[in-house]
C-alpha cells in the first residue's frame, strides 16, 4: 500500500504546531498502524529529519499508552481497540490519513503526537 | 572478591520463613518516617512494594518510564496467578505448588525462596480480593480456577485474559492512595540511568526526566529495582516496546552480581512473525492450552496444501493430525511446561511440518472444546484473546484454529539476591522479574504475577526493615557528595557521546541486528559454536553501534531516539553476558537448551554433578571477562529427578 500521511508536528508544549505531509510506500496490509509509523520514522531518520514522537508501549492493546486521533476518530476507524491493534488492512491503497494528538485542554501536547495525561492520575 | 551468602535461615523448610520473620529486626514508626526508599518500576513488584512500604510509614519515591504507573508491562499478563488454595479439592497444597515450581524450573532455583513463594501465594489472593480485584467466580460466587502448564491441579486464579491488568489496577489503586497521603511520591516519565553507591551501600539514583531531559539526583537509604526483565535484548519479544534491562544493568556495573543471565523463557503460544518490519510479538495466553489442542498434520502433502492455501485446517481429518504434545507427553498433554512445549513446536517445524508460509507455525485448535462446551463458554473464558487474535491476523479463531509459534517472553535470570531479596550491594534490592531467585531455568505459567506480588506485598516489606533497622541513625542522604557528582557526570557524558556520534544507522536498525544474533545463536537451541559466534558478533556490533549509531535530536527535550539508544547500549553488553553464561553452562536445563546435551528422546539433559549451581557473574570492567561465582543449590525438601511429563 502507498499512503499519504498528514501528521501534526509540534516540537514542544510551547511551540506552535502544524501539519506536515509525508508519504510511505509498500506497506503490507498486515502491518500494524504503529509499525507503519515506525517505518516512516526510520525513513525520516535516514533522510536526516526528526522522527515523529508518539506514545506506545505494550503494543498488544492493554496498557493504554498509545493514543492518536486518526482521520478524526480516537484510535482510528476500527472499533473496540486501541491504536496499536489497528492494522493497515483497515485502509485502502492511496488513502490520505490524518494523524493528530488528542485535542483537549486537559491533555496538553508534549511533542508531536504525545500528550500529557497526568490529569487522569489526579482523578483516579 | 564477592562474598556470596544466600542467608537462607536454618530449620525445616516449612518453618524457615515464619521463624525468620520472628528473628529479624523491625523499625519503629517514629524511625520509619525518617527513612527514604527509592523504587524503580511500577509493575506488580514495584507498585505493590511502594504502596506497602508507604503504608508502613517510610518515605517512598517511585519512578516509572510510562506516563502513569498503571501502564507497566505487568498489565499485559493474561492468564492468571497461581496460589495453593486447594479450592478445587484436587489435593493441591503449599508443598505441591513449591514442588511443581522447583520441578518446572528444572531444579535450578533456590529451594527456600520457592517454598516461601508458595507459602505466601494464598495471602496474595485474599489481599487482592480485599482490594476488589474481580477474579473470575463460579455461579455460586466462589473463586474459579483453571489449569496452567506444569501442574496437574487447577490453582490458577484469573480475570478473563486480563489478570495482570486487574491485579495491577489493584496495586495501582493502593499506590495512588499512598501518593495522595504523601507517603509515596511518584515520578512518571522518569528513567533511572544509574545507581549511586556511597561507602559500599546503595544510596540513590540518577534519573532523566523524559519530558525535559533534565538529569536529577535522588538519595535514599535503600534502593529497590523492580524494573522487570530484559527479553527485549532479542528486539522481537512479547515485552512492551519500552521494557528494558538498563537499571538492572547499571546496578551490575556498580557491583551487583548478575545470576543465570542465559535463562530466557521462550513462550510456546505467540502469534507467528509476519515480516521483517514487525516491531513486537503478541502472546496468546497459556490458559488457552486448557481448551486448545496443539497439532500439525501428519502428512507432508497436507502441510504443502496448507501453505499454498489449497486446504484449510478444517479440511484435514482427525486421523491425519498429529497432536504431538498429547502423543509425546500423555500425562500432561497440552499442559506441559513452556520450555517443553516450545521445543516440541520447534522440533515439528524443523522437521518440515510448520503450517504457514514461513514454516514457523503450529495450530492451536479449539474445535473439540467448542463442540464440547459451546462457543459461548469459550467466549466467556477467552473472548478478549480471540478478539485480539482476530484483529492482528484477520482470521476468526472460532472457525479456524489459531496459528502460533514460540517467542521470547520472560527472563528467569536477573540480579542475584539473597533470601532477603538484597543484591550483592548492601541496600540494593531486586524484586519480581528483575531478580533471579524463584523460577530456576524455566518459569511456570501464572507464576510471574505471583512472584511480583509476593515480593512486593509480603517479602520485601519485612526484609528491608531488618536492613534499615541498622540505618536509623543515618540522616537524609546528601546528594551533593562526590559519588553523586561522579554518577551524574557519567550519565551526562554517555548521553553527550551518543548524541555526538551522528552515524548512519537508526537505533532500531542496530537493535534488530542484535535481535537476529540473539535469536539465531542464543535462542531456543544453543551450541558451543553458536554461542562463541554470538559473543564475537555482539562485540563487533557494539563497536559498530558506538561508531555509527544515529541519534537524532538533543538531550534537553522529549527524545525517544535517545531513550532507545541508551537502552540499546546496555542490551549490547547484556546480550554478550547471556551468551557467556550459556556457553559456561555445559548442560541443558529448562529454557536453556544446549543441543550437545539432550536425551535420546530430545529432552533437556541436566548435569547435576557439575552444574547444580546458580551462575553468578561479577562485572570486571569494560570489555573484560566477568568473573564467575557459584551458589551451590542444595535440595533438602525434595528429591532431584529427571523431569518427566510423560507419565
Amino acid at each position: 500500500m502507498n499512503l499519504k500521511l498528514k501528521i501534526w508536528r509540534q516540537p514542544n508544549a510551547k511551540a506552535k504546531g502544524k501539519f506536515e505531509v509525508y508519504h510511505v510506500e509498500n506497506i503490507s496490509p498486515d502491518t500494524s498502524f504503529l509499525e507503519m509509523l515506525d517505518i516512516l520514522n526510520i525513513n525520516l531518520i535516514n533522510e536526516g529529519k526528526e522522527p515523529v514522537a508518539f506514545d506506545h508501549d505494550c503494543r498488544e492493546g492493554i496498557c493504554g499508552m498509545c493514543s492518536l486521533h486518526i482521520n478524526g476518530h480516537a484510535h482510528g476507524p476500527d472499533t473496540e481497540i486501541t491504536t496499536c491493534q489497528l492494522h493497515m488492512r483497515k485502509f485502502k491503497d492511496g488513502d490520505t490519513i490524518v494523524i493528530e494528538p488528542w485535542r483537549s485542554a486537559a491533555f496538553p501536547v508534549i511533542k508531536d503526537l504525545v500528550v500529557d495525561r497526568t490529569a487522569f492520575d489526579k482523578i483516579l | 572478591m564477592l562474598k556470596i551468602e544466600s542467608k537462607v535461615p536454618q530449620g525445616p523448610i516449612a518453618d524457615k520463613w515464619t521463624k525468620y520473620k520472628g528473628d529479624i529486626k523491625i523499625v519503629s514508626p517514629a524511625n520509619k518516617r525518617k527513612l527514604d526508599i527509592i523504587i524503580i518500576g511500577t509493575g506488580l513488584g514495584g507498585a505493590s512494594a511502594a504502596s506497602t512500604l508507604g503504608e508502613l510509614g517510610y518515605n517512598v519515591k517511585v519512578f516509572c518510564i510510562s506516563d502513569s504507573p498503571r501502564r507497566a508491562h505487568s498489565i499485559a499478563a493474561q492468564g492468571g496467578i497461581n496460589a495453593a488454595k486447594n479450592y478445587q479439592n484436587d489435593n493441591d497444597s503449599v508443598f505441591r505448588l513449591f514442588y511443581d515450581t522447583i520441578k518446572g524450573g528444572d531444579y535450578r532455583a533456590r529451594e527456600a525462596n520457592v517454598y516461601r513463594l508458595a507459602e505466601v501465594s494464598n495471602l496474595i489472593i485474599d489481599h487482592c480480593v480485599a482490594q476488589g480485584v474481580p477474579f473470575a467466580r463460579e455461579y455460586g460466587g466462589t473463586l474459579d480456577n483453571r489449569s496452567f502448564g506444569g501442574a496437574q491441579v487447577s490453582r490458577t486464579f484469573y480475570a478473563r485474559g486480563q489478570t495482570g491488568q486487574q491485579l495491577l489496577l489493584g496495586a495501582y489503586a493502593s499506590l495512588n492512595r499512598q501518593i495522595a497521603k504523601g507517603s509515596v511520591k511518584s515520578y512518571p516519565r522518569h528513567e533511572v540511568l544509574d545507581v549511586v553507591i556511597v561507602d559500599g551501600k546503595a544510596r540513590g539514583v540518577i534519573t532523566r526526566n523524559l519530558v525535559t531531559g533534565e538529569i536529577e539526583r535522588h538519595g535514599a537509604h535503600a534502593v529497590v529495582i523492580a524494573s522487570g526483565g530484559y527479553g527485549n535484548v532479542f528486539f522481537l519479544s512479547t515485552n512492551a516496546m519500552n521494557s528494558n534491562g538498563s537499571s538492572a544493568w547499571q546496578a551490575y556495573k556498580r557491583g551487583a552480581a548478575f545470576a543465570n543471565p542465559c535463562f530466557t523463557q521462550i513462550h510456546p503460544t505467540c502469534i507467528p512473525v509476519h515480516g521483517t518490519q514487525q516491531s513486537k510479538l503478541t502472546l496468546m495466553s497459556e490458559s488457552l492450552r486448557n481448551d486448545g489442542r496443539i497439532w500439525v498434520p501428519k502428512k507432508l502433502e497436507d502441510v504443502e496444501a496448507l501453505r499454498t492455501k489449497k486446504k484449510k485446517a478444517s479440511d484435514i481429518p482427525e486421523e491425519d493430525r498429529d497432536y504431538y504434545l498429547e502423543r509425546r507427553y500423555p500425562a500432561f498433554g497440552n499442559l506441559v511446561p513452556r520450555d517443553v512445549a516450545s521445543r516440541a513446536a520447534k522440533e515439528r517445524c524443523d522437521a518440515g511440518y510448520g503450517v504457514n508460509e514461513t514454516g514457523l507455525a503450529v495450530f492451536l485448535d479449539f474445535k473439540t472444546a467448542i463442540d464440547r462446551l459451546g462457543e459461548d463458554v469459550i467466549k466467556a473464558r477467552y473472548g478478549n484473546l480471540f478478539q485480539m487474535y482476530e484483529k492482528i491476523t484477520d482470521t476468526n479463531p472460532y472457525k479456524e484454529p489459531m496459528m502460533i509459534y514460540p517467542a521470547v517472553h520472560y527472563t528467569m535470570g536477573g540480579l542475584w539476591v539473597d533470601y532477603n531479596l538484597m543484591t550483592t550491594v548492601p541496600g540494593l534490592y531486586a524484586i519480581g522479574e528483575a531478580n533471579f531467585s524463584d523460577h530456576g531455568a524455566n518459569r511456570l505459567g501464572a507464576s510471574a504475577l505471583m512472584q511480583g506480588l509476593a515480593d512486593g506485598y509480603f517479602v520485601l516489606p519485612y526484609t528491608i526493615g531488618d536492613y534499615l533497622s541498622h540505618d536509623i541513625q543515618t540522616p537524609k542522604i546528601d546528594t551533593t557528595s562526590k559519588e553523586f557528582e561522579e554518577a551524574e557526570k557519567a550519565v551526562k557524558d554517555k548521553i553527550a557521546k551518543l548524541l555526538s556520534i551522528k552515524g548512519s544507522q537508526p537505533v532500531d536498525v542496530i537493535h534488530k541486528k542484535l535481535g537476529n544474533i540473539m535469536w539465531d545463536n542464543v535462542g531456543m537451541a544453543r551450541t558451543k559454536e553458536s554461542l562463541t559466534k554470538a559473543i564475537e558478533e555482539i562485540k563487533a556490533l557494539r563497536e559498530e553501534f558506538w561508531k555509527d549509531v544515529k541519534v537524532t535530536g538533543a538531550n534537553d527535550e522529549f527524545n525517544q531516539e535517545l531513550e532507545k539508544a541508551i537502552r540499546l547500549a546496555d542490551f549490547l553488553e547484556l546480550g554478550e553476558l547471556m551468551a557467556i553464561d550459556a556457553l559456561n553452562r555445559n548442560e541443558s536445563c529448562g529454557g536453556h537448551f544446549r543441543e550437545e546435551y539432550q536425551t535420546p528422546e530430545g529432552e533437556a539433559l541436566r548435569d547435576d554433578e557439575n552444574y547444580a549451581y546458580v551462575a553468578i557473574w561479577e562485572y570486571k570492567g569494560e570489555n573484560q571477562q566477568p568473573e564467575l561465582y557459584k551458589e551451590d543449590l542444595k535440595f533438602e525438601a525434595i528429591k532431584v529427578a529427571q523431569r518427566n511429563y510423560k507419565d
